[in-house]
């Protein structure tokens, strides 16, 4: 089977409009996995950063999520340190009417919203609740080192 | 023609299987540097095969993941010292022409696969029998 | 590895001397030294004397490996031949069954159809189909679910007839004044009057197994004047035809008839269909506008997608933010429930999230293609009595008016006739639920007798060589019998055996023989056989190595929590009412094995209750793996299961008190082997109390050297830790009990 309709849409949709911040391009190689790059949000410790990712939409997308990760170190209580991201929508709370796009704007909300009581580094996530300026410190720290656009 | 996974997302599944306690009871597998976000080099180890002279020995090896697995093979190097005709007595690298899962390598084909694969071979035919060096030594 | 292959060996389950048999035609040279053991192991009879017991330890353990060598042994054979990984192997399958599906789904898109739809997929998913298909062919009959429309990948709505056909078969699309080539199977004369069956009411329509009166079905069959009809012609029991049986309802199997018509009022029916197309939201194709509509939102959605909406998995239920991705804490919870907590949820709408998706159905105004006979007459069926069983609720609230399509309502109970779920095309969830379940009961209460024993062992042991020094042991492992093992105790303790633990109990009584005293006065006896298996301590050592692989420390965190648990419902009723003669009878340590030893309940009792009085004083950890000497010894021959005889047989010669000896070992094997079992069923995706310490590091701290270790120094941190905790932790509840 070629490429379902469905992802040849959403590719053409979000070159179409795309989503402003976020860009999502696919490889000529594999039109199933995605470079992205996410601008961290106004107002976060991630703003002027430029954070790359990359998206794979499995065999049986979409009835079973993206997956997605960051490939540029950031420090945020729900992204590891190999970059994977918990995040519901990710996971149980998929559904397959959710699309590229919209996940897309929810890992940029997430990057506004940190979640430390959901974490996935437990360190930042305990650094974050027990010293949140100085967390909020070195996540804009490693913005300036690591995402640099 | 299904999805191909891209090597990152191959390799997070390799690594996701066994924090889940979902590979192989016979081989374990972990990242070297957990914080190496390429993945690159790998950790395994392998539980001797019964029936041999490996039998209760625990193997340890590194693989390496270049940047074109899983459609090249990783390359594979014991650090545990052992007597196995596809292992070099220099230095542990495993010759992949010596073992069939590297000489044919497949793109299903993941390190579980090769660390099975290595003990299969440990305990097939003569290989179960040949003399070993001392139990924990290393190369 | 061995986790496929325990499966096998399972399912042939024989006896253990024949485990052993088998075993030693595997046997390479390093292992015949042990063959006589084995042997003896087989049978017991021949043996006598505490020495004898000794070697039949040893054999315990031998006939343990071995079985699992074999189980290997096995598998290895199967990979042998030509070359194949088992990627290889299911991959291969996975073609045969793509294959499969494609002739099938050929066969069907030639010879069936349903208002222009087919009976089958068509194509947007790849993945395995997993819906029953029978139900969901009927419903689709029915014209209760949409048929399988073709979806197009694009539409205009200025779009032609001939443009709207090419589009719907797939074709290029032609320029606006072509003409729609003619078709062969167009029937040349219709009487399209009579070919447009009027719409039945959806409600009428009979659930699959649920047909409530086949008699009455059957007249109603002949009660329609089919002779009359050009349907009559078509008409052909196509259940038979097509190798269908109709479990619950074979002798009332609706009959199909087929209504070939291509067109609808003179126009080509793909024309009439792709009209209006709409997007599906889920898979982006253009549908007939008719498609189902979910029952709580309103939104469309094409029965390909709707039939690849499921549950989840079973799995233990989530906390905090649902889907949260087992951080830590999530992962210890998930390793303290047994099986019993296993869930599955509905699934929830991809559109509003409103859990149990269910999706209705407005029927066409025309019909073509199958059609089921009996439901062809407007008014020839009562309605009502057929409905699914689950929706058996109002249904003269929602009856459509017939010929009307348009939807009345906006959303719909989960209950409502005309809803369909997601779980009515998947009818076995529940099935699948209760196995995930069992198996993880299974596998719970496996690995607490495993473990129990084991301990049991390890306990009684240094019980025997400072039987005043620790009091905790004995308690422990009557409570442990009575309440850990409480599943498989249906009358030995006082616990209160939950449901899901029952569940387990037939599974498990047969093949555990030794924990599992049938009355109290047994559970001395048992106490005894403990003690004199002393020395199989290093069976745990070497289960933990080979074997099991299961890390004890995970499963007394379950025990821990599970025991907690049953351990507060306990106080409230059978324990309490002991309490006074508890109390009267508690007498001082060294008593204790006295009591135990000859006694039915009240010493049972009675140690209990020292126990628990000692321990409250006591605080550290006395249990601990690495602290008995000859433990170390043994320890040394883990790697060297010849030496390991010696160290074994010494110290049983030592120690043990005599008899029956032989259960013991086909005990072990047997609980070890349900527990690779359940294991096994874990790691085809139950992955319940799972070794989720490794989820702990993302880097390399892996499993097998971390246990490489252990084993060198003699230490089991994990082990020893865990159990100070299940200690401390009983030390409170009991602690509450005596304030």
């Amino acid at each position: 089977m070629a490429l379902p309709k469905r992802i040849i849409k959403e590719t053409e949709r979000l070159v179409a409009e795309p989503v402003p911040g976020i860009q999502a391009i696919p490889h000529d190689d594999n039109l199933r996995y995605f470079d992205v790059s996410i601008h961290g949000p106004a107002q976060s410790p991630y703003e002027g950063g430029v954070f790359k990712l990359e998206l794979f939409l499995p065999e049986d997308y979409p009835m079973t999520p993206p997956k997605i990760r960051f490939l540029t170190k950031i420090y945020h209580p729900n992204i590891d340190r190999l970059g994977r991201i918990c995040l519901d929508v990710l996971k149980a709370n998929w559904s397959p009417a959710l699309q590229i796009r919209t996940i897309l704007l929810s890992i940029q909300a997430l990057l506004g919203a940190p979640n430390p009581d959901d974490p996935l580094a437990n360190d930042v996530a305990q650094r974050w609740k027990e010293d949140e300026p100085g967390a909020i410190a070195t996540a804009r720290e490693w913005t300036q080192t690591h995402a640099a656009p | 023609m299904s999805a191909k996974v891209p090597r990152n997302f191959r390799l997070l599944e390799e690594l996701e299987k066994g924090e889940k306690g979902q590979g192989s009871d016979a081989c374990s597998l972990g990242l070297d540097d957990g914080n190496d976000i390429m993945m690159t080099n790998w950790n395994g180890t392998i539980l001797g095969p019964p029936h041999s002279v490996h039998e209760n020995r625990i193997y340890s090896v590194k693989l390496h993941c270049d940047e074109q697995y899983p459609d090249v093979p990783p390359t594979v190097q014991f650090l545990s010292r052992i007597n196995l005709p596809c292992v070099s007595q220099e230095d542990g690298k495993v010759d992949p022409t010596k073992l069939q899962c590297l000489g044919n390598w497949k793109r299903e084909y993941t390190m579980e696969t090769v660390l099975l694969e290595l003990r299969r071979f440990m305990a097939s035919g003569n290989n179960k029998k040949l003399p070993q060096p001392p139990e924990g030594s290393t190369f | 590895m061995g986790n496929t292959s325990t499966k096998e060996s399972r399912g042939a389950s024989p006896p253990p001397h024949h485990q052993h048999r088998n075993s030693r035609s595997f046997s390479g040279p390093s292992s015949s030294a042990y063959a006589p053991d084995m042997e003896r192991a087989g049978s017991s009879s021949l043996r006598l004397g505490r020495r004898h017991r000794g070697e039949n330890f040893e054999a315990a353990l031998l006939g343990l490996n071995l079985a699992q060598h074999r189980d290997r042994e096995r598998e290895r054979e199967r990979e042998e031949g030509p070359y194949k990984t088992r990627e290889e192997r299911r991959a291969e399958k996975e073609a045969e069954r793509r294959k499969e599906r494609e002739k099938e789904r050929e066969r069907s898109m030639a010879e069936e159809s349903v208002d222009g739809g087919y009976l089958v997929t068509v194509g947007v998913y790849t993945g395995p189909e997993d819906y029953n298909l029978k139900v969901v062919r009927q419903l689709q009959i029915e014209r209760r679910l949409a048929p399988f429309w073709k979806g197009i990948p694009d539409h205009e709505s200025d779009w032609t007839d001939a443009q709207l056909v090419a589009a719907a078969q797939g074709k290029d699309i032609p320029d606006a004044d072509a003409v729609i080539p003619p078709s062969p199977t167009k029937p040349a004369n219709e009487d399209l009057n009579r070919l447009t069956v009027p719409m039945a009411t959806r409600s009428r329509s009979q659930s699959y197994g649920s047909d409530a009166s086949p008699s009455s079905s059957t007249g109603r069959l002949s009660s329609l004047s089919l002779s009359s009809s050009p349907l009559a012609g078509f008409s052909r029991p196509r259940s038979k035809t097509l190798g269908f049986s109709r479990s619950s309802s074979s002798n009332s199997a609706p009959v199909e008839t087929n209504i070939p018509s291509k067109t609808v009022n003179n126009r080509p029916i793909e024309a009439v269909l792709y009209e209006n197309a709409s997007e599906c939201p889920i898979c982006f194709l253009y549908y007939p506008p008719h498609l189902n509509r979910t029952r709580c939102c309103d939104q469309p959605i094409c029965s390909e997608c709707f039939v690849q909406i499921k549950r989840a998995d079973p799995h233990i239920p989530e906390h905090s933010p649902p889907g949260s991705p087992a951080p830590q804490p999530v992962d210890q919870d998930r390793r303290a429930h047994a099986g019993d907590q296993l869930v599955s949820e509905p699934a929830s709408c991809p559109f509003c999230k409103q859990p149990e998706l269910g999706v209705v159905f407005t029927a066409l105004p025309w019909r073509r293609g199958l059609v089921y006979a009996n439901q062809t007459h407007p008014y020839g069926i009562q309605q009502q009595s057929h409905l699914s069983h689950s929706s058996n609720t109002s249904s003269t609230s929602s009856l459509p008016v017939p010929g009307t399509p348009t939807r009345k309502k906006t959303s719909y109970a989960v209950n409502a006739p005309e809803v369909i779920t997601t779980d009515r095309i998947r009818p076995d969830w529940a099935t699948k639920l209760a196995h995930a379940k069992n198996q993880a009961a299974r596998r719970a209460a496996a690995a607490t007798a495993l473990h129990t024993a084991a301990y049991l062992m390890h306990n009684m042991s240094n019980q025997t060589s400072s039987a005043s020094s620790n009091p905790f042991s004995s308690r422990r492992i009557l409570r442990r019998m009575n309440n850990s093992s409480g599943s498989m105790t249906p009358n030995g303790g006082s616990g209160t055996v939950t449901p899901a633990a029952a569940s387990s109990t037939t599974n498990i009584v047969p093949e555990v023989p030794e924990p599992t005293p049938a009355a109290p006065a047994t559970q001395s006896a048992a106490l005894q056989n403990v003690l004199r298996r002393a020395r199989m301590v290093d069976l745990e050592e070497m289960m933990l190595m080979e074997a099991i692989r299961l890390s004890l420390a995970e499963e007394e965190e379950r025990k821990r929590k599970e025991e907690k648990e049953k351990k507060e419902k306990e106080e409230a009723n059978a324990e309490a009412e002991r309490a006074a003669a508890r109390l009267a009878t508690s007498a001082p340590e060294p008593s204790r094995m006295d009591l135990g030893k000859g006694k039915g309940l009240a010493p049972r009792v009675d140690t209990i209750s020292i126990g628990r009085r000692s321990e409250d004083a006591q605080s550290s950890p006395t249990i601990g793996f690495g602290t008995s000497s000859h433990h170390l010894k043994i320890q040394r021959a883990t790697s060297d299961v010849s030496s390991s005889a010696s160290s074994m047989k010494e110290p049983e010669a030592g120690n043990s008190d005599e008899d029956d000896g032989t259960e013991p070992i086909f005990n072990f094997q047997s609980l070890a082997q349900t527990l690779m079992e359940a294991e096994d069923g874990e790691a085809n995706g139950n992955n319940v109390a799972g070794k989720g310490k490794q989820a702990e590091n993302v880097e390399n701290v892996a499993p097998l050297k971390k246990e490489a270790d252990t084993t060198a120094t003699g230490e089991e941190p994990d082990t020893a830790d865990s159990k100070t905790a299940v200690r401390h932790e009983s030390v409170r509840v009991l602690g509450q009990e005596t304030a």
